[in-house]
């Protein structure tokens, strides 16, 4: 669809969504808000790739309008836990399907079990 | 290469990638998308040097975003400050929320020396 996406782009002339913003449903990007007020925004592709949780709740119930803010609140998960699968999330996209080394993705001890808990809610 | 960052001020956390030959005027604008804030309004400082990026003409790389010191699961870290309204040359200070903290962690992660043979609770 040849239409831009909410007025976000200063220049009319100019191709919409060559900076990616947070509106309307073909957004670039997603912003995930913690049990503790901390938003998140991160590339929609990335958590919507990683996580089928997070694209069944974008593509759930709701009006499609172009303005419609794509928020989506995690209100089991702190900022801690949800900072950690914000980076598992550019990692897997990074690396998936990818013929080059894999490095490890380094977890804090700390952080581990709730990790787990919240990468069963997000199944990924 | 692309280069992984993740953009911090007060609760808003943005993990943004970028191509380390893109320029910072660039990286603002992607920002602008995102927070609707003007790019020129816009001042980020890296934290690893505490250098400010505000030449908009040099590439991520100048300002020593390299792909092999940002890593997707380990972004780098850049802050995020608005100029202050009213005023040409007043920016912000920097100013991050703390994240949330883990809760302490159960015993049986406390390493002991003879760990091997004495959890029973541990299932292996």
């Amino acid at each position: 669809m040849p239409t831009e996406t909410a007025g976000a782009t200063p220049t009319p002339g100019a191709t919409s969504n060559v900076y990616g913003g947070l509106e309307g449903p073909e957004s670039m990007y997603l912003k995930l808000i913690s049990s503790d007020g901390h938003e998140f925004v991160v590339r929609r592709d990335f958590a919507t790739s990683a996580s089928p949780t997070i694209k069944n709740m974008l593509s759930g119930p709701g009006q499609y309008s172009d303005t419609q803010p794509n928020e989506i609140y995690l209100k089991d998960i702190p900022s801690h836990v949800l900072i950690n699968v914000c980076r598992y999330f550019a990692y897997k996209a990074k690396y998936t399907n990818s013929s080059i080394d894999i490095p490890e993705f380094p977890i804090d001890t700390h952080v581990v079990l709730e990790l787990l808990v919240a990468s069963d809610f997000l199944d990924c | 290469m692309d280069v992984f960052m993740m953009i911090r001020r007060q609760k808003l956390t943005l993990f943004v990638d970028a191509k380390e030959s893109s320029t910072v005027s660039e990286l603002k604008k992607i920002i602008e998308g995102i927070t609707k804030v003007p790019w020129n309004n816009i001042r980020l400082i890296v934290d690893s040097t505490k250098q400010p990026m505000d030449d908009d003409n040099q590439t991520l790389a100048d300002c020593g975003l390299s792909g092999s010191v940002a890593k997707a699961y380990s972004p780098a870290l850049l802050y995020l400050c608005y100029r202050k309204a009213g005023s040409d040359n007043e920016w912000e200070p920097i100013d991050v929320a703390e994240l949330s903290t883990p809760p302490p962690l159960p015993e049986v992660f406390n390493k002991t020396d003879d760990d091997k043979k004495d959890n029973p609770q541990i299932a292996s």
